[in-house]
């Protein structure tokens, strides 16, 4: 492709989704064009600029998911809300779609989290600490009064107990009068960098991975707008990985949650379009931008070559960037530099590695078992730190320019009498709802636990009876088991 | 023969952060510490537990979930139960300095908090902890 | 001392645990702590359980301790991490897998502290101290591949040698001569393709191993309840090889008593006044006559 050619499509595409504002102009007011190419400094478009950096939104995507990228418009801007109570979370949630926010971002409690109901003795002191406590139905419906789920976007950071969240969600849609097929957003469900860095895990791996196909395929039919996993990175450099692990690992994870897909007989192309991820944007900007580059290129080959795609469209990522930078002014504004280049290889190449090391071991679920994974973000961690006690790395305020006056910053406290209240609302639920039919329910979730059949209609039969997150993950525990974590330090 | 000193870094309640735990953890063994370490979601009953067949001289809280108000007292309480008096206790994580007054007059030797540097928190042990 | 020794006696647990310390850091006393406990100790079965990094030991032994809490059995676990040789220092992490919240069941971590034989040396007397206590069960479990392993062996009545299918160690194993540790080779993971396979393998490598492998799985629970009855059967139906072991056992404590307490004089001996240095650098003495003169001179005294 030229760049003339490009720029053809480019303009059909304006048609559909325009740019954010008729001009782009630098801080001196000089004009600043969609794209750059070595075309733009006299050079000639070759070969290896066509097959390693391309355009964006055209394959490898080495310069962006889409041709306009941050010109055409900024990510949906979500703030992670959530804390106490849904009462509590409601009111903040109204607060924020009145400021203008496009979609919601729930944070869950602890609890929650981990498949608990508030009254389990193995919560006390974390309900409503982390983010909003959610037993069961009745929550949700609280969580979401007033807020019309059709034109509102939903994101829940919600992983093991993901396919009970989602069930509350569509069935709080239903007595809203909602057709689950209009439903819009994302659950996380993305169990395998629990085990490798969150530590929010409550089956084995196996069952886990069933759970989460079980909901590909059910919202491949029936909520069909909805993004069923979101691939994180986040946490894993968070926990301490360099970035090309941080790339490395969590592809290596996609690759898991395709092959899984696979093998249970759905297609590529069906749930590969819902596949989202989400980056970590970390302290070294030119290292992160090349980080990002590298993961898009990896990507976009790994479902070309390695598992057929037939619209190898790449990944569609979360993150923030910087408005007031210019940087967003033109598409992939460091391309061409021969560090970011070269820093975009270089980080291909160790992110490939790790990949081929972790299909050697036989998928991402072997190498959790053996400890491979943790161990390498472990021993990144542990040499971070070191650097930054031998001051060889410097952290402002932390080991350089460090200031004795102690800032007082506006603390949030979580009423601890949400344990309290959320106990009684619970103890109210149970005593107003038929818990003849709640065994029922359950009692059909375990059957199909141990067997084959979808989880997710059963599931969302017993949340509509106001069976609670802790029976329900409670019968999946007793079937499944529970994860053992390896230790590796 | 100089005793070893034993250390037990525990992970009590739901968080699932593992990071600064096994950092110290690291930093510890390599000051010279024996350090057993508990693992994830550790009731304070169970790390009072292994603190009492281990015999350990120091006990080390990591917790980032918010819920330190609550389940800090309570280890110190279980540690008490026990016939542990005279083990030393400290914490860190996602702790505000202003909570750190309470955590003390409940029996907290220490409170780490972000940024802390490993050697203060190697130091404090070699400071407080009593030859055998 | 006599207080603590009656209140391990009366199975205290806070008396056990500090006097394993006590052994363990050989405090004031404690070969009299030792001597009156041993006199006392009740009859116990010491199982080894060992097995390269990965193949499931700890969960394998934590399944093995439900089945004997199932049992009605007291079981005690010493499990041993190698210290390192650079700070002394140790990050003693198999306990984890294992549920030590009965009350019957006592889980103690020790460190190698540079022991030689790569095992600690305490780990003899600290049997003492669970026989007096009157632990019924203990289990020493080790990882690695090499000197634990044979140390390890020579302290336990029956040795579990743990093994998982295509885990590509058993080679190694084999090399250092590890194979012939083992009583009993456990292979866990038995649901693992392979697992089949890999039985067939070892019976074909080795002539007398008849009835001593046994298949397990000790995450879905399989063999375990089979694993600890035959491990029971030895006791009952080889008594003479148990006792045989028996001895050699006490053999090897012996050895590592007295290796201690001679590494402590030769300590002293190296450092004492009359070795001149200077005169083997001159050449007027060697490392060989001055050592024949140190052992003959009387310096050795305890």
């Amino acid at each position: 492709m030229k760049k003339a050619e490009w720029l053809e499509k480019y303009k059909k595409t304006l048609e559909k989704f325009p740019e954010r504002k008729k001009e782009f102009l630098t801080g001196s007011a000089t004009s600043v064009n969609a794209l750059y190419t070595p075309e733009d400094i006299g050079n000639k478009i070759d070969d290896l600029y066509s097959d390693k950096i391309g355009f964006p939104g055209e394959f490898p995507y080495t310069r962006g998911v889409q041709s306009t990228m941050y010109r055409g418009r900024f990510w949906t801007m979500r703030q992670y809300a959530g804390f106490g109570d849904a009462e509590e979370s409601n009111k903040r949630y109204h607060y924020l779609l009145n400021s203008g926010q496009t979609g919601l971002s729930i944070a869950f409690d602890l609890p929650t989290q981990i498949g608990y109901d508030s009254d389990d003795p193995v919560c006390k002191g974390e309900v409503g600490k982390v983010g909003v406590a959610i037993d069961s139905l009745k929550d949700m419906e609280i969580l979401f009064k007033g807020i019309p789920v059709d034109k509102v976007s939903t994101s829940m950071t919600i992983n093991a107990p993901a396919a009970v969240l989602l069930a509350m969600y569509i069935v709080n849609a239903e007595k809203q009068g909602i057709n689950r097929k209009e439903l819009t957003g994302t659950i996380q469900n993305d169990i395998l960098k629990e085990y490798i860095a969150r530590g929010t895990y409550i089956y084995p791996p196996a069952p886990s991975m069933r759970l989460i196909t079980d909901i590909f395929e059910f919202c491949s039919k029936e909520v069909p707008k909805w993004n069923t996993i979101s691939i994180s990175g986040y946490h894993i450099r968070e926990a301490g990985s360099s970035a090309a692990q941080e790339v490395g690992f969590t592809l290596a994870d996609g690759v898991a949650y395709v092959d899984a897909a696979i093998k249970v007989g759905l297609g590529v192309d069906d749930f590969a379009p819902r596949l989202s991820f989400f980056f970590n944007s970390h302290n070294d900007l030119l290292e992160e931008v090349a980080k990002f580059r590298a993961a898009r290129r990896i990507w976009a080959n790994i479902m070309k070559n390695r598992f057929k795609s037939k619209d190898p469209k790449s990944m569609r990522t979360q993150q923030i960037i910087a408005e007031e930078s210019g940087i967003t002014n033109t598409v992939d504004p460091l391309a061409g530099s021969y560090y970011v280049e070269a820093l975009t290889d270089q980080i291909e190449k160790v992110a490939m590695e790790y990949i081929q090391k972790i299909d050697d071991m036989g998928g991402v679920v072997k190498a959790i078992e053996r400890g491979y994974i943790q161990k390498e973000i472990q021993d990144s961690s542990y040499k971070y730190q070191q650097s930054i006690e031998k001051k060889e790395r410097i952290v402002v305020g932390v080991n350089k320019y460090t200031m004795e006056e102690k800032t007082k910053g506006e603390l949030l406290r979580v009423n601890p009498a949400v344990e309290a209240k959320q106990v009684e609302k619970l103890r109210s639920v149970k005593a107003s709802r038929s818990n003849k039919d709640v065994e029922l329910r359950l009692a059909k979730i375990r059957e199909a636990a141990k067997g084959n059949e979808n989880l997710m209609p059963p599931i969302i039969d017993a949340v509509r009876d106001y069976a609670t997150i802790g029976e329900i993950c409670g019968v999946m525990r007793e079937v499944f088991g529970e994860y053992k974590e390896r230790i590796v330090i | 023969m100089k005793a070893k000193i034993r250390v037990l870094i525990a992970k009590p309640g739901l968080d699932g952060h593992d990071r600064g735990a096994k950092v110290v953890a690291r930093a510890l063994r390599d000051a010279g510490y024996e350090v057993i370490y508990t693992g994830l979601r550790r009731t304070p009953q169970e790390i009072a537990r292994m603190a009492l067949e281990e015999d350990v001289d120091v006990v080390g809280l990591s917790l980032l979930s918010g819920a330190h108000n609550e389940l800090f007292p309570a280890v110190i309480a279980e540690l008490k139960k026990t016939g542990l008096k005279d083990v030393v206790v400290f914490g860190g994580g996602v702790i505000p300095e202003e909570d750190i007054p309470f955590l003390k007059k409940n029996g907290l030797g220490a409170i780490f908090t972000p940024g802390t540097p490993l050697q203060t928190i190697i130091d404090f042990i070699a400071n407080n902890v009593k030859p055998r | 001392m006599k207080s603590l020794a009656e209140q391990v006696l009366k199975s205290d647990l806070h008396s056990i645990s500090r006097a394993l310390s006590t052994v363990e850091n050989r405090k004031e006393g404690y070969l009299d702590l030792l001597d009156d406990l041993y006199k006392k100790g009740k009859p116990s079965r010491v199982i080894g359980v060992t097995g390269a990094p990965g193949v499931g030991k700890s969960t394998l032994v934590d399944v093995y301790i439900n089945e004997l809490v199932a049992r009605k059995k007291k079981v005690a676990v010493i499990a041993v991490d190698p210290s390192s040789p650079f700070s002394g220092g140790a990050i003693l992490g198999d306990r984890i897998r294992m549920k030590s919240n009965y009350d019957n069941v006592f889980i103690r971590s020790v460190a190698t502290r540079g022991a030689i034989g790569g095992v600690s040396d305490s780990v003899f007397n600290m049997i003492v101290i669970f026989r007096a206590a009157g632990y019924e069960y203990i289990i020493i479990e080790t990882v690695g591949v090499g000197q634990n392993e044979i140390s390890i062996s020579r302290l336990s009545d029956i040795t579990l040698l743990i093994m998982s299918p295509g885990s590509g160690d058993d080679i190694q194993m084999m090399k250092a001569g590890i194979m012939e540790t083992g009583d009993i080779f456990v292979i866990n993971k038995s649901d693992y393709p392979g697992a089949d396979e890999f039985e067939t393998f070892l019976r074909s490598s080795f002539t007398d191993i008849n009835n001593k492998i046994i298949k397990t799985s000790a995450k879905n629970g399989q063999g375990v309840k089979e694993l600890v009855t035959l491990v029971d059967s030895i006791y009952e139906a080889e008594n003479d090889k148990i006792k045989k072991k028996g001895k050699a056992i006490l053999k090897e404590g012996l050895k590592y008593l007295l290796l201690h307490e001679m590494s402590q004089k030769v300590d002293e001996v190296i450092n004492h006044a009359s070795l001149s240095l200077d005169d083997i650098i001159n050449g007027s003495k060697s490392p060989y006559s001055e050592m024949k003169r140190l052992l003959k001179g009387g310096f050795l005294k305890w």
